[in-house]
């Protein structure tokens, strides 16, 4: 009996002893936990379709519709009391902005763009508050090497993090809060956008760059492609068929500043900086402010540098010459292109007779841009304006349309930023009347007629008040395109109106780049 | 009763009349049925439609586009005036406008650029242009 009792007494102790040992170890984990959690991940899928997909968030983004979680491969984690479920995104347009790709061969550049991930990431604060987040991770080569080109196993926030690469961090319209630097896991820059959109060939010289501060400079350029997928349910299955990536001719400048700030998992505060979730009392947390916008003049140089040393080309002096020369009363027009040794050339000129035969050769090799004239005293026109953007949406290096008028005078229509131009066609498309020219829709036709006429009004020629009108509205609707002129020293320059209000007048003058 | 049959032809000549006479938009607010009747008017005269129009025409601009090759012509006929317009406009408010698209080119003053009424003169002058097409847009404000 007391031998009994004794080995009663044991076993008690041991299994005493292995609670408090689990207890313990269980209690020091508790702050940073990776797991699966599949009730916080099918709540997160919950209030997708029951609140997000019904808010102004989800029903004002021009995504809408073409993006979707995987459901089925979340992973969730909670820091403090907060709480993160990220998922897979599936879209039917994947595009990732590569630092550094002139260095790159393709077959680099095509693991890369392989190789990165994007996810939505929903956060629940400790007050109950949900989040949306998409994040991009591009990873470095040489991390995608180390993982064999698979990174799909990346959870950040757990000690088993060690990505190396940038972590774009946006809000689900798109719109980038921030960009940060990660080395073996930890944040060690942050990145900021220092230049709008280039063309491809108006970038930095060199890739890489370092300034007297210390920060890096990193030429970016963005890739695309698009895949097919068959919708089942709430879910996208892939079949395999996607365009291959190719470059969008997007180019930027980012720069690079450490330190880095805290990492992935140390704290709820930490989480609430790197998300950009705008807490308060969040120790230095926040969204991020947005950056300064960028100046309008300056975006639009290269492009405008671009155009002038066009102009200056004999294929375009030839191809001027015989549009001047041809019968004045229609349209004639000639495209330009880049031979393999990178000459410019120009294709044959193409007349047209009514509005259903007035076709631009895009097919010229190395197509980049087109002139035609205008019969009548009109600059570009709206239908100029649409029918450049199809060009380019399909060649993304076809940027530039220009328009000579009877004057003389010589116009470009030119893409500087092809993400806001997508944005621009999709809120705004083209209206069309039978086979007559796009135009644009309400209410940027009301506000272009309603600024020519003011402008004629204050005695501005209709060429002009033209001019001035569509410089001010692909400004005001942020359009991603800029008119240029040509002035007297053969210089393309960008024009700019701007709107005046004073004592219930509205009036607009010129404001435009020198 | 045989009086009733006698002016029965009458009463049913007068009311078929009355129906055929109401024009389609009678207020600012039916604005929009115009655009709905859209084939009632295209390849017509710009006179057919302004028939149909019966709210006063307080404001009229144009843009008298000399080739429809690289932009169509139109008219642009609001209900408000043109202070009542600024006004409004200044308030980011778009009053209730019709857009007509017409295919030949035209000829038009540039120092009235907005003219406070459609004339009679104006009807004789641009009444037979061809309309090619409508737009609607604006909201409905305190006429």
């Amino acid at each position: 009996m007391t031998k009994t009792k004794k080995i009663n007494q044991a076993v008690f102790l041991f299994f005493g002893l292995l609670s408090l040992t689990v207890a313990f170890i269980a209690c020091r984990k508790n702050f940073t936990e990776s797991t699966v959690d599949t009730f916080s991940q099918s709540e997160a899928k919950e209030w997708y379709y029951g609140t997000f997909k019904k808010s102004p968030e989800w029903q004002q983004s021009t995504e809408k519709g073409k993006k979707l979680p995987d459901w089925k491969n979340g992973t969730y984690r909670r820091v403090g009391n907060m709480e993160i479920v990220e998922f897979p995104l599936m879209k039917e347009r994947k595009s990732f902005a590569i630092p550094s790709a002139s260095k790159l061969s393709s077959s680099e550049k095509r693991k890369i763009t392989d190789g990165s991930l994007s996810r939505i990431v929903f956060i629940r604060a400790a007050n109950g508050e949900m989040v949306v987040r998409e994040i991009d991770y591009i990873p470095e080569m040489n991390f995608l090497e180390l993982k064999g080109y698979d990174i799909s196993d990346l959870s950040v926030g757990t000690k088993e993090n060690k990505f190396s690469g940038r972590i774009i961090t946006k809000k689900w319209d798109g719109t980038i809060l921030s960009i940060r630097k990660s080395e073996n896991g930890k944040i060690t820059k942050t990145g900021i956008r220092k230049s709008n959109s280039t063309q491809k060939g108006n970038s930095l010289s060199t890739t890489t760059t370092s300034n007297t501060s210390g920060c890096e400079m990193v030429e970016i350029c963005e890739y695309e492609r698009y895949c097919e997928e068959v919708h089942v349910g709430d879910a996208w299955v892939p079949t395999g068929e996607c365009t291959p990536w190719e470059s969008t001719g997007n180019c930027w400048v980012e720069e690079y500043c450490g330190p880095g700030e805290c990492d992935y998992g140390s704290s709820e505060s930490c989480e609430c900086q790197l998300y950009g979730m705008g807490c308060e009392g969040g120790g230095g947390g926040g969204e991020d402010p947005p950056p300064p916008p960028p100046d309008p003049c300056t975006d639009a140089q290269p492009a405008a540098n671009a155009t002038t040393s066009l102009s200056q080309n004999s294929s375009y002096t030839g191809a001027k010459s015989n549009i001047q020369g041809a019968n004045q009363t229609v349209e004639h027009s000639i495209t330009f292109g880049t031979d393999a040794n990178g000459n410019t050339t120009a294709s044959s000129m193409t007349s047209c007779t009514s509005s259903t035969n007035c076709t631009v050769n895009t097919s010229w090799p190395g197509a980049f841009a087109d002139l035609h004239n205008h019969p009548t005293d009109q600059p570009p026109s709206p239908g100029d304006l649409y029918g450049l953007v199809t060009i380019n949406q399909n060649q993304s290096n076809y940027n530039t349309r220009m328009v000579i008028t009877p004057d003389g005078s010589v116009y470009a229509l030119v893409v500087i930023d092809i993400n806001l131009v997508n944005t621009f066609v999709s809120t705004y498309p083209k209206e069309q009347i039978g086979n007559y020219p796009p135009d644009f829709p309400d209410p940027i036709f009301t506000d272009f007629d309603n600024a020519k006429i003011q402008l004629q009004m204050q005695g501005f020629s209709n060429l002009v008040a033209e001019q001035m009108a569509m410089a001010f509205v692909l400004d005001k609707y942020n359009s991603g395109i800029a008119l240029l002129k040509q002035d007297g020293n053969g210089n393309f320059k960008r024009l700019r109106t701007q709107e005046n209000t004073a004592n219930g007048n509205t009036t607009y003058s010129s404001n435009n780049c020198q | 009763m045989k009086k009733i049959i006698k002016f029965l032809p009458v009463f049913m000549l007068l009311i078929i009349n009355n129906s055929y006479s109401q024009q389609i938009m009678k207020t600012v607010n039916d604005a929009e049925k115009i655009k709905s009747n859209e084939q009632l008017f295209v390849n017509k005269p710009l006179k057919t439609l302004l028939k149909e129009i019966g709210p006063e025409i307080k404001m009229v601009t144009a843009n008298p586009s000399k080739s429809s090759n690289s932009r169509l012509g139109y008219f642009t006929f609001r209900f408000v005036d043109t202070k009542k317009y600024d006004s409004c406009r200044q308030k980011n408010k778009y009053p209730k406008q019709i857009t007509v698209f017409v295919k030949e080119s035209f000829e038009w003053d540039v120092n009235s650029s907005k003219k406070s009424k459609w004339t009679n003169s104006d009807l004789v002058k641009y009444g037979e242009l061809t309309v090619v097409g409508i737009r609607v847009f604006g909201e409905s404000i305190n006429y």
